[in-house]
């Protein structure tokens, strides 16, 4: 017995030291994430997909509340009631920063496809497009003071004007074209259902011309927007309104969900219609009794009042949409306007508005067809985050109502700044 | 085995020819208490300077063969010190309490201790019977206001506590600021998990590297009575042989061992009640015009009676909620004994305690089994265990974006408006807000629970012994392992999931947890004429695997809570991994009794480094001087010491990767906002401490006096990265900090001068003060922590203390104007401990001067027009506009009774005729007053505090409590 425990003492020093000196390697790999060379275009492909809708609710809730589509009702964050309203809008809070950066990281996987060696002409068709579209989201915010076109993170680099930014954004659609027609029948990637009826190269090509409208219009590139949508005729003109692009939701692991959805009927809300909807509609325009549910109670916080709930989702998984074709038939009216057929202009409005049970327009000429087709596009495109845009295009942004002011702000805000840590100092 | 009998013959035979060279004499005698006479166990028995001696035995007799004329010198831990000039014969010892505890050991190394009066550092340690004057929840709570330079802050009152302790100052801006604890020789784990509750109230989301909801620390499963005594290593020059994770100081804690003798028992009960200690207010609505100005018609109309006039009602919502009286319960049972060769301790804790808010509340549930034994003369195994059941309901407290907590939803409740329960038991449907907090206190979980198993297995070997020189082998292996389960439950009938598409929500979250140590020393010590040589070197091995998966359902089936009975689920996986490997050696030397020197080295490799080849050096030299009896001083010690320690990046700093997003069912990446650093490396802390302790007039009053400077550079910095490159910010080694600090403690033993007619009274104060500064700084400015910068932020610039509080307020050339400063201008505490025959009292004050926090929960009120002081300055909501920050904050100067105890002890004559001795009744306070003019719910709060900067942000956490018990405690 003493000599086993002797004999035990003596080897137990021993057998430690072996332990401690066979341990593992220090230098393992992350536990919990792959590395950036794991990365396949497919999955690229999804990443970008997905995270258009990281930073979505953020994107969407200030371009509504700046375009006095709604208020967003937030009593744990003043900032939506406060500073969307009086600005200045801080270059180093969420409201500005969070948008430009989730935009920013969908456009990275659309240039890692872009230089990957992997990508073929339908993976660059599709990266090009989705970075020209979150550049599109970019300019919605921040309009005249631009973007960043660099990538690499390099701020000494100056950031881009607007000018250059719709130039980039033009030139990324058309490279995107010429792409996916080289892309043969199908794309070597899968796409969510949100792009259903969009996702061979072919389809695809719609989006993109659909957003080429979009963007000639904006700048009054009237011939141009013809041509983008007289290409996308079919789509516009199919018969079914809310035929389109999608951002779909899930329950699924690492999925998103609809951040603007709730009941109308609970007992406190967040995301409230602007009261002008109502006082503003046309006489018996179901394209407000259909989107929105006039409480009996009013919903008061900040000192901001509304009774109009809006009931556009049904579910937090309720997809939302990014163009939609009653989108294109709006700018073709837009570009009747601007080309001065303001009868080409009128029949489209009215076709939509006695569809809504509101009257028609008589007599839409130079000096109401704008006022009618952003009244149009208000009501048409509730809640898709265009009126802000709209009214900047048409430079009516002082006819927002103002809801409140600040000394220092005596107009409501129309842009948003460059995040703080986009420049030097 | 021929070669091992080999070497043991080469070991013995020096040491037999050694014993039969001598002529010894004997010398034996008995070593007792010099107050009580009972006998001392254990007591070292030695001739100065030499290896010589031996133990007492359970009787307290010990025989010492001594060879001519020789000095004996008599040790035990707790007394002083005693010589015997003596041939041989009899020598009885009776030893007196060390009241000074010169002659207590402190820790100088991983495996050295020096008598205190030889220390060179500062040394802050208390003993276990301090921390138990009143029952803590926690560990950590126990240590508030027991040492200079320790500031501990209760993040929230939440039961299971959340407690953040910092140790002289700050020694980094993203890393950890916990101390490292070690028990019994083992590093233990002390992380805070995040509960789930951030989730539901999405105040940030799973994984969040800012985790609010004020998690708790797992140190607090420690039950405080199975401590010994605590120590603290306060800064880099005492911690420095701990290395790369010892920049926040080191916590040693050592539990009760088992002696020898007759099995003692003791047993204490305790039991009380705990309250509200404070409130924040509201405001009072006179009238109905008052109430329809604010709120509008709708609303004020809510205050009329049922024939249309103002009611006048008066609702105090805090009271209603926070009201509760938590019943308080807690039962130990302890046991020692064994014999010469084995010895053991046997600790048990039951601990019941309610909370002040419904539904929430602590029970913890610890055993204690703590075995030495003695193999050979040797050879000793010393194993310590320890098993602990904590379960804390915490209910939902602290920063909120769904008006769900309490705090929040009371802030928007005016006092006119009734959400009482109705008398069917239902909640009227809250008008202003999303929730009514009376009915989510009622139905709403959040329960952590955690079982914990703690191991440590001491080995000791003597390889050699003789005369002059000792050589031992010394091998400790520890494992830590703890199961953490959170739950978090909300019904899908509360108000604040009923109008939702996927009404309730349950989360569950699991945190497996293993930490294991192994460090291997050898010990070597020589004494020569006048000169001790004590020289260790060593072995460290650690790891740290850390796994947590956290379940968030929603759309839960009625009645049921488990997670899989739900329309959608999210799961989080997510892993910390450690692995570090130090070695160090340190040299000791004592001249004389007098001069004390130590220099020593520790290098330190991990798998948190970039580059895990590349070994971090950190020294250490110090140096102390006695120099006994100078004018006024009788005993003046002057001390110095220099050190480095590190601190580890976090385990994931190293690695750049993609994070997963999908859609559709399709597997996608992006990048992480997070760009890792391959070149990260730990902090660097290098300090140099000053000192000078002394005594005078006979011990009336003892000083220790303390300066340091810490200089701190290779600063980990979040660095903000542009967002148009795919990342929002990156790790880099970028910069530097300095702090500074004072530290005073004062001993007051009257008694010891003057006869206070049997009255025993001492009084122990401690002030200190610290400052630290951004001393360089290698990337931009910037903001950090709180939520924005109008809501108050924290400062990060060259010349600016690290903790510096700004806001939306600029100078005339568009700079921040430094608002307040978390830190505060001096901490003071008091312990005052007088026994008078059978009676003794001990009370604890502690006051914090200065300091400053954000009070959002001010804000919070104002936005509810709730306010106590809302008439006079509701305007301050201005900052919303662009106004001023400032009137948010707030000082948080404070002085508070941590805690009291009075005891009466029976008459021994009384109750030794039932076998009972050392029987006592007393009754404790804890936390019981508490000043300030702070007008939130606590001035120590904390919504980040676990953060190192951003911490003092109130949004409305979890009230204090103040506690009353009635103890019993008996022996048998």
């Amino acid at each position: 017995m003493k000599t086993i425990k002797n004999t035990m003492m003596k080897i137990l020093p021993v057998v430690l030291v072996l332990f401690w000196t066979g341990c593992e390697d220090l230098d393992f790999p992350d536990p919990n994430n792959p590395t950036s060379d794991t990365a396949t275009i497919q999955s690229l492909v999804t990443g970008a997909e997905a995270q258009l809708r990281s930073g979505f609710g953020v994107w969407i809730r200030d371009l509504l509340v700046v375009g006095r589509e709604a208020y967003y009702l937030e009593p744990a964050d003043p900032r939506y009631t406060g500073e969307l309203l009086h600005g200045p809008v801080d270059p180093g809070g969420f409201l500005c920063y969070t948008p430009w950066a989730a935009n920013y990281k969908a456009m990275k996987n659309c240039q890692t496809i872009l230089s990957s060696a992997d990508a073929d002409a339908g993976a660059k068709g599709f990266a090009q497009t989705l970075n020209a579209y979150c550049l599109m989201r970019v300019l919605a915010m921040t309009d005249e003071n631009g973007a960043r076109l660099n990538y690499d993170g390099d701020i000494t680099v100056a950031v881009s004007s607007k000018a250059d930014v719709l130039a980039e954004i033009e030139s990324l659609l058309n490279a995107g074209k010429d792409n996916l027609s080289a892309a043969g029948d199908a794309f070597s990637f899968s796409l969510s259902s949100g792009f259903d009826g969009f996702n061979t190269p072919a389809t695809f090509t719609h989006f993109n011309r659909g957003l080429m409208a979009r963007v000639s219009v904006l700048q009054d590139k009237w011939s141009q927007a013809q041509e983008a949508l007289t290409s996308v005729d079919a789509w516009m003109n199919g018969g079914d309104h809310d035929a389109g692009v999608y951002h779909v939701f899930s329950s699924g692991a690492n999925d998103g969900d609809n951040q603007m959805f709730e009941d109308p009927t609970a007992a406190t809300l967040k995301l409230m219609v602007h009261p002008s909807f109502l006082t503003d509609a046309h006489e018996g325009d179901s394209r407000v009794s259909s989107n929105v549910l006039v409480r009996e109670d009013t919903i008061r916080y900040d000192g901001l009042e509304s009774y109009l709930a809006p009931t556009l989702y049904n579910s937090s998984y309720d997809p939302v949409p990014m163009m939609r074709a009653v989108e294109l038939q709006l700018l073709q009216a837009e570009v009747h306007i601007g080309n001065g057929d303001y009868a080409g202009a009128e029949s489209i409005m009215n076709a939509l508005r006695s569809a809504a049970g509101a009257a028609e327009y008589t007599g839409t000429d130079a000096s109401n067809a704008v006022d009618r087709v952003l009244h149009e596009k208000r009501y048409s495109l509730f809640l898709e985050g265009h009126r802000l845009s709209d009214m900047r295009h048409y430079g009516k942004t002082s006819e927002l109502p103002l809801d409140r002011t600040d000394t220092d702000n005596p107009d409501t805000i129309v842009t948003f700044p460059i995040p703080e840590t986009e420049t030097p100092g | 085995m021929i070669k091992s009998q080999f070497i043991r013959s080469m070991i013995l035979t020096p040491l037999m020819v050694f014993a039969t060279v001598l002529h010894a004499q004997a010398l034996s005698g008995k070593v007792t208490d010099s107050e009580t006479g009972e006998p001392l166990a254990g007591a070292q028995v030695f001739v100065k300077g030499t290896f010589v001696g031996t133990t007492t035995d359970v009787n307290g007799s010990y025989s010492l063969d001594v060879d001519g004329n020789v000095t004996v010198v008599v040790a035990y831990i707790g007394y002083k010190t005693q010589e015997l000039a003596t041939s041989g014969g009899s020598g009885n010892f009776a030893m007196e309490s060390d009241v000074l505890r010169q002659d207590e050991v402190v820790v100088t190394g991983l495996v050295s201790t020096v008598k205190r009066r030889n220390a060179a550092n500062a040394v802050a340690s208390v003993s276990g019977d301090d921390l138990v004057n009143a029952p803590t929840q926690t560990l950590d709570q126990a240590l508030s206001g027991q040492f200079a330079g320790v500031n501990i802050r209760r993040n929230t009152g939440a039961p299971g506590g959340g407690t953040n302790v910092n140790l002289r100052g700050q020694s980094t801006l993203t890393g950890s600021t916990q101390p490292l604890y070690v028990i019994d020789g083992v590093i233990v784990n002390n992380d805070a998990n995040q509960s789930g509750i951030d989730v539901v109230t999405a105040a940030t989301g799973a994984g969040s590297s800012r985790p609010q909801g004020q998690p708790t620390n797992r140190i607090g499963d420690i039950n405080p009575n199975d401590v010994e005594s605590i120590e603290v290593l306060k800064g880099a020059s005492a911690a420095a042989i701990y290395g790369a994770k010892a920049s926040n100081g080191v916590v040693i804690i050592n539990t009760k061992r088992g002696k020898g003798g007759a099995t003692k028992f003791n047993f204490s009960s305790k039991t009380g009640s705990s309250s509200l200690l404070r409130k924040m207010g509201h405001r009072v609505f006179e009238t109905y015009a008052e109430a329809e100005e604010q709120y509008g018609a709708d609303i004020a109309a809510l205050g009329n009676d049922a024939s249309g006039n103002w009611a006048g009602n008066d609702f105090d919502y805090e009271e209603i909620l926070y009201g509760e009286t938590g019943q308080l319960t807690e039962h130990t049972l302890s046991a020692i004994g064994g014999d010469e060769e084995t010895q053991f301790y046997l600790g048990g804790q039951f601990m019941d305690e309610g909370g002040i808010i419904k539904n929430t509340g602590y029970k913890k549930m610890s055993g204690r089994l703590n075995v030495d034994h003695r193999l050979s003369d040797k050879a000793k195994v010393s194993v310590s265990t320890n098993l602990v059941r904590s379960e804390a309901d915490r209910g939902v407290t602290g920063n909120d974006n769904t008006n769900m907590t309490y705090g929040f939803s009371i802030g928007f409740t005016p006092s006119f408006i009734d959400i009482r329960q109705n008398d069917d038991g239902s909640f009227p449907t809250h008008p202003l807000n999303p929730s009514n907090p009376l009915e989510t206190a009622e139905y709403f979980v959040n329960n952590e629970l955690t079982h914990r198993a703690l191991s440590a297995l001491r080995f000791d070997y003597n390889l050699l012994r003789t005369e002059t020189m000792n050589f031992d082998f010394l091998a400790v292996a520890g494992a830590d392992f703890y199961n953490q389960e959170n739950e978090v439950f909300i019904p899908p009938f509360l108000q604040i999931e009923r109008s939702k598409d996927e009404a309730g929500q349950s989360v569950m979250t699991t945190t497996d947890n293993l930490n294991t140590n192994l460090s291997l020393n050898l010990v070597h010590k020589m004494k020569m004429s006048g000169l001790n040589l004590n020289t260790t070197a060593g072995l460290q091995y650690e790891t740290y695997d850390w796994n947590s998966v956290f379940v968030h359902s929603k759309g839960m089936i009625p009645t049921q809570t488990n997670v899989d009975k739900a329309s959608s689920q999210a799961v989080y996986h997510d892993r910390k991994m450690r692995q570090d490997r130090g070695i160090f050696f340190q040299e000791e030397v004592t001249v004389g009794e007098n001069l004390y020197a130590a220099f020593s080295m520790r290098g330190d490799v991990s798998s948190t480094m970039g580059d895990t080849e590349a070994r971090e050096w950190y020294p250490k030299a110090a140096v102390s001087y006695q120099l006994g009896e100078v004018s006024v001083f009788d005993n003046l010690k002057l001390r110095g010491a220099y050190g480095q320690t590190g601190n580890m990046p976090q385990t994931k700093a190293k690695y750049t990767t993609l994070s997963s997003s999908n859609i559709g069912g399709i597997n996608g990446l992006v990048p992480s906002s997070t760009l890792g650093n391959p070149d990260i490396k730990p902090e660097r802390t290098t300090e140099l401490e000053f000192g000078a302790d002394f005594s005078v007039m006979g011990g009336l009053a003892t000083v220790e006096a303390t300066l340091y400077q810490q200089s701190i550079e290779d600063l980990i910095l979040l660095v903000d990265e542009a967002p148009s490159s795919g990342a929002s910010n990156s790790w880099q080694n970028g910069g530097e900090m300095e702090t500074n600090g004072l530290e005073l403690a004062l001993g007051l033993n009257p008694t010891n001068l003057i006869d206070l007619g049997g009255l025993d009274w001492n009084m122990h104060m401690t002030y200190y003060t610290n400052e630290s500064e951004v001393t360089k700084l290698t990337v931009d400015p910037y903001n950090y922590g709180g939520f924005a910068t109008f809501l108050g932020t924290y400062r990060i610039e060259e010349g600016w203390s690290p903790t510096a509080i700004v806001g939306a307020d600029y100078d005339a050339n568009g700079n921040h104007i430094e608002l307040g400063n978390e830190n505060p201008d001096f901490r003071l505490s008091l312990r005052n401990s007088l026994s008078f025959g059978p009676l003794s009292l001990s009370f604890l004050i502690d006051h914090k001067e200065g300091g400053h926090a954000i009070n959002l929960a001010n804000l919070i009120y104002d936005l509810g027009a709730t306010t106590a002081d809302y008439e006079e300055n509701g305007s301050r909501t201005a900052v919303l506009g662009g106004g001023s920050t400032a009137p948010y904050v707030e000082s948080t100067t404070y002085t508070a009774l941590r805690d009291l105890s009075l005891t009466y002890s029976l008459p021994a004559g009384l109750t030794e005729g039932y076998g009972l001795n050392n029987v006592q009744l007393g009754l404790a306070l804890r936390n019981w007053w508490m000043a300030s003019d702070y007008t939130g719910l606590s001035p120590e709060v904390s919504q980040f505090g676990n953060e190192a900067v951003g911490g003092s942000v109130d949004t409305n956490p979890f009230p204090l409590s103040k506690s009353m018990y009635l103890t019993l405690s008996m022996g048998f």
